[in-house]
Order: C-alpha cells, then sequence, then structure tokens
C-alpha cells in the first residue's frame, strides 16, 4: 500500500484488523510501518543504504471496529 | 493537404487488423477481470481497504451509483461476460461498452491499486467501442453474411489512426517526462529501476546495475528506443524495426520488473500498426493450420471408431 496517501490508513488498518482477529484473540492494536532502502547510484558500495522502518500510523481496535459494518 | 488529411483519417482498409486487435485485447480483459475478481472483496468492497469511492471531480462509475457486494459482483461477472462476448465478436459494440464502461468502474472505485498499463487498457477500450470491431472474424460477422466470413469488409481507418497516435504519445509523453528528471539524465535510471525489490520478477545480471557504463548504456538505450517509437513509426520502412525493438523493450521490462498489464496493454495497441493484408494473411494461415488440425483429429478418431468396430465383430 502507498504509504503517501492518509485516506487509505484508516480503514486499511481496520482490514488488517478484521482478516487477522481469531475467535478469543481479537486484535487490539494495528500499527502501519513503513519499510525504505535508499538505492545507491551505480557503481557505489554498499549498492543500497540498510533498511529503515517507520511507524507512521496507528490504530486501537475497538470491539466494535471487528464487529463488521464499513471500516469508514 | 486536405486530400493527405482526408485519406489519414478516411481512406478505406480491410478490418483484419482491427479484428486482431479485438481478439487480443478481450484476451488481455478476461485475464485483467480474472485478476481483480481475485481481491474483489479486499480491493472494492465495502470492508475492504477502501469502503467507499473516493471520487474526484469529472469521474464517474457504476460502483458510485451501485454500492454494495452484489453489485460488486455483477459488475465484475457483466464485464468478464462483454469480455468473452468481444472475443468472439457478439453483439460487439455493445460488448465493448460495457468493457469500458467496467474498467472504469473499477478504477474508479479503487483508484490506488492501478496503474499506467489500466488507464491504457481502459483508453482502447474506448476506441474499440468507437470501432466497427465486430466487422470481421466475429459471430456478428457470421449472422451479417456467413458465407464471406473469411472475407473483411473495408471500413473507414481512423479508429485505428486514433490507437496510433495514442501509441505514439505515450512514447513522447515518457520520453519528456523523463528528460525533465535527474535520473534518466545522469544515465543511471534502469540501474535503480532494476534494483527495487519490491517489484522485481526475475533477476537480471548484476553487471547491469553496478556497472555505470552498462547503466547508461541501457538508460540512454530505453531513452532513444522510446523516442524512435515516437517518432519512427511513422515511417513506413522504419516501422517493423522500431516495433521490433519495442516488442524487445517491454518483454525486458515484463521479464525484470512487475508492471501489472502493461506490457500486455502496450503490445495490444502495437496490433494497430499490422497493416491490414498482413493481419488477413495471419488470420488465413491460422484458419488452415485450425482445419489441418481439425483434420488429423478427425482422422484419427474415424480410425479409433474403425478399430473398436473391429473390436466388437
Amino acid at each position: 500500500m502507498d504509504a503517501g496517501h492518509t485516506a487509505l490508513w484508516r480503514p486499511a488498518a481496520v482490514y488488517i484488523a478484521r482478516q487477522t482477529s481469531r475467535p478469543g484473540h481479537p486484535v487490539v492494536l494495528v500499527t502501519l510501518v513503513r519499510q525504505t532502502s535508499m538505492n545507491n547510484p551505480p557503481g557505489r558500495r554498499p549498492e543500497s543504504e540498510p533498511t529503515v522502518s517507520e511507524p507512521y500510523y496507528t490504530l486501537r481496535v475497538t470491539p466494535a471496529l471487528l464487529g463488521g459494518g464499513t471500516a469508514r | 493537404m486536405t486530400e493527405s488529411w482526408q485519406r489519414f483519417w478516411f481512406s478505406e482498409e480491410e478490418t483484419s487488423t482491427l479484428a486482431l486487435l479485438r481478439i487480443a485485447f478481450a484476451l488481455v480483459v478476461i485475464g485483467w477481470t480474472l485478476a481483480v475478481v481475485v481481491d474483489l472483496s479486499a480491493l472494492f468492497g465495502s470492508t475492504g481497504i477502501l469502503p467507499s469511492e473516493p471520487g474526484a471531480p469529472g469521474t464517474w462509475g457504476l460502483m458510485a451509483v451501485l454500492p454494495g457486494h452484489a453489485a460488486l459482483i455483477v459488475c465484475a461477472v457483466v464485464l468478464l461476460a462483454a469480455a468473452v462476448c468481444l472475443l468472439v465478436g457478439y453483439r460487439t459494440r455493445l460488448a465493448s461498452v460495457l468493457v469500458f464502461a467496467g474498467l472504469v468502474s473499477f478504477q474508479r472505485r479503487n483508484p490506488f491499486v492501478f496503474d499506467s498499463g489500466d488507464s491504457l487498457l481502459r483508453i482502447i477500450a474506448l476506441f474499440l467501442a468507437l470501432s466497427p470491431a465486430g466487422a470481421s472474424l466475429s459471430i456478428d460477422r457470421l449472422r451479417k453474411a456467413r458465407e464471406r466470413f473469411w472475407e473483411f469488409p473495408s471500413r473507414a481507418v481512423w479508429p485505428l489512426r486514433l490507437m496510433q497516435i495514442q501509441l505514439s504519445m505515450i512514447y513522447l509523453a515518457t520520453v519528456w517526462a523523463k528528460a525533465r528528471g535527474t535520473a534518466w539524465n545522469h544515465g543511471t535510471a534502469v540501474s535503480y529501476a532494476l534494483r527495487l525489490k519490491d517489484l522485481n520478477r526475475f533477476p537480471v545480471p548484476h553487471l547491469l546495475t553496478s556497472s555505470t557504463v552498462l547503466s547508461s548504456v541501457a538508460t540512454y538505450g530505453t531513452l532513444a528506443t522510446e523516442f524512435a517509437l515516437a517518432v519512427l513509426v511513422w515511417n513506413r520502412k522504419a516501422r517493423p524495426w522500431v516495433l521490433g525493438l519495442g516488442v524487445a523493450l517491454h518483454l525486458g521490462i515484463e521479464y525484470s520488473i512487475r508492471v501489472g498489464f502493461f506490457t500486455l496493454g502496450m503490445l495490444v495497441i502495437y496490433v494497430a500498426f499490422v497493416p491490414s493484408d498482413a493481419a488477413a494473411r495471419l488470420i488465413l494461415a491460422a484458419r488452415d493450420q485450425l482445419g489441418r488440425l481439425r483434420a488429423v483429429a478427425a482422422g484419427f478418431s474415424l480410425r479409433g471408431a474403425r478399430r473398436a468396430q473391429a473390436g466388437v465383430r
């Protein structure tokens, strides 16, 4: 998912919570993490920098959110 | 001048090229629809990652007026059925309009999951809807003139011209956009593109991405090919060569980078440049080949039946 589209963050997090929740094991928190790795120009070492993980959105999942309906 | 203009747009040509393009396009749309159906709920449903259509001024889509899961399934089924009708040329005009409406609707419903390849399919669908795409090699033709099915009636060439101009404009626009950036000017763009891990399909030789010389050759070579495609495709003698280069370029991209339906869309629109006599020869050769295969199959089944009969006796 393109992390630049802020309108997608919440519904995507709700969707992930619903997809991964299991009976007796409800998801309570979803964090979206942006992973980036800078590629260096050809010929330069190392070829790419280490991957950086940066959380950019967190959703506290309530039972009501897992209940269904739209994720708006 | 006026005469040239008239000839360019309104001269009549056999519709064999259009028939080939229609069939190729319909096959791609069938594949596209099946690919979309796999994630129908997740990508387009009200409980998916985008609960409602984002909407934008001047845009339209059937799923904005027909929300709900049932409507979503109906849209997918109608699109698939329309694509099959387009393939066989049954009610071709209606089928192509439905394919266009279906592609627009899905792409508007969740524009975040589509790319320029999907937009290209949408544009080709519009051009096909405007064209007499069912004039040849279609059930429509069979219903209209059964005894002359293997003839290709001539029609004004302007719908094909629109597709040809579209292809030329795509390459001009891409060269213009790339020339204004830095990576293409520095000769490093191809190296970067081939190192986008989340988009890689099959591995390419490491030397191509690590060598500054090879990376520059690939980058400037790509730009030169694209510019040649935009301009030299209008030259009759150069056309086969630049289109061949284009096919190689797109197959190379398809091999190394996952670009969705972009490659297939581009190869479909290339068909617009296949001369109508060559397209007719190709179709008739395929018919003859099919006839031979059918005769061989009939021979096999006849021999099988005789053996079975002999066994009974």
